[in-house]
C-alpha cells in the first residue's frame, strides 16, 4: 500500500523542472527523473500517469505561482497607467527572482503539449485585467485593437528590457542593467503609444 | 463507509495497442479498478490502476492471463 507524501510531489516537480530546464523537454524521462530525484519509478507512476501528465501538473502548478505573483496589488479599480506599472514591476520581478519558472513557462508554448494547457480554466488575473483594458478604451486611454497586438505593444518592450538585465549585457554587448527610472520611463513612452 | 483508494504500479511488455485493447478488456470488466493507464512511452511499459481493496497479484494474474508479462515495480 502506497501513501502520498506531498514532499516527495514537491520533490519530484522541482527535479523534473530543473531538468526541463538544464535539458530541455526531451530531457525528461521518469527513469531519469526517478534517479535524479533519488526516488523509485513506482514513486512518480503514483503522482503522475506518464511523463506528459506529470509536465501539465507542472505547469499548472508554476503558472499559478507566476499569476499569483503578477496579481499581486492589482485591482479592478486602479487606473490603467497604474495597473500598467504594477504588472511591469511585477513581471520584471518575477522574471528575474525565478529564471527556472520563467523558462519553463516560456518553453513549454514550444511543445506540443502546450494545447492541452488550454483545457484548464485560466486565472483570475486574465478577468481583472481585461476589465482593466475595457475601461482604459473607455476612458479613451487605450486604442481598440486585437488582443495580441495589444499584449506585443504592452509587454513585449519590458520583456526585452528584462532579458538583457539577465544578460546583464544589451545587443552590442555592453553592460546593462535594468533600473527602475529606466523602466518607469520606457513605460511612460509604451503608455503614450498605444492612446487612440 | 468510503473505501480507500489504492494506487498500484508494474512493469509490464503491453506495447502496442492491440496489446493495450486485450488487457484493458479484462481490466475493465474487473471489479473495483476504477482507472488505468498504461505508460508505452517508457522503458519499463507501466501500468498504474487506480482501485479499492484489490490485491497486486490479482492484477498481476489478470494480466498474465492475457498473455503479457507483469510484476510489481519496486517502491
Amino acid at each position: 500500500m502506497r501513501i502520498r507524501d506531498e514532499n516527495k510531489m514537491t520533490t519530484i516537480q522541482e527535479k523534473a523542472l530543473e531538468m526541463i530546464v538544464n535539458e530541455g523537454f526531451d530531457g525528461l524521462s521518469m527513469q531519469k527523473l526517478a534517479r535524479a530525484a533519488g526516488v523509485s519509478p513506482a514513486t512518480i507512476y503514483i503522482y503522475f500517469k506518464d511523463r506528459d501528465d506529470l509536465i501539465i501538473q507542472l505547469y499548472l502548478q508554476q503558472r499559478d505561482l507566476f499569476f499569483n505573483a503578477i496579481i499581486e496589488g492589482l485591482n479592478e479599480d486602479m487606473d490603467f497607467a497604474t495597473a500598467l506599472k504594477v504588472q511591469w514591476k511585477n513581471r520584471a520581478r518575477f522574471a528575474i527572482e525565478n529564471p527556472q519558472t520563467t523558462h519553463f513557462l516560456e518553453h513549454i508554448t514550444y511543445t506540443p503539449l502546450y494545447n492541452e494547457t488550454f483545457k484548464t480554466p485560466g486565472p483570475r488575473f486574465l478577468t481583472v485585467m481585461k476589465s482593466i483594458a475595457h475601461k482604459a478604451i473607455e476612458n479613451k486611454e487605450l486604442a481598440e485593437m486585437p488582443f495580441e497586438m495589444y499584449w506585443s505593444l504592452v509587454f513585449a518592450p519590458l520583456y526585452n528590457l528584462v532579458r538583457m538585465h539577465k544578460l546583464g549585457k544589451n545587443m552590442a554587448g555592453e553592460p546593462f542593467v535594468l533600473t527602475d527610472e529606466m523602466l518607469e520611463s520606457t513605460l511612460k513612452l509604451v503608455l503614450k503609444a498605444i492612446k487612440p | 463507509m468510503e473505501l480507500e483508494t489504492q494506487i498500484l504500479v508494474f512493469k509490464t511488455n503491453i506495447c502496442c495497442d492491440a496489446a493495450c485493447a486485450m488487457v484493458g478488456s479484462r481490466l475493465n470488466h474487473a471489479p473495483n479498478i476504477r482507472r488505468w493507464t498504461v505508460d508505452r512511452n517508457d522503458c519499463d511499459k507501466v501500468l498504474r490502476v487506480v482501485a479499492q481493496q484489490v490485491q497486486a497479484a490479482d492484477i498481476i494474474a489478470l494480466v498474465n492471463s492475457s498473455g503479457f508479462l507483469c510484476e510489481e515495480l519496486p517502491g
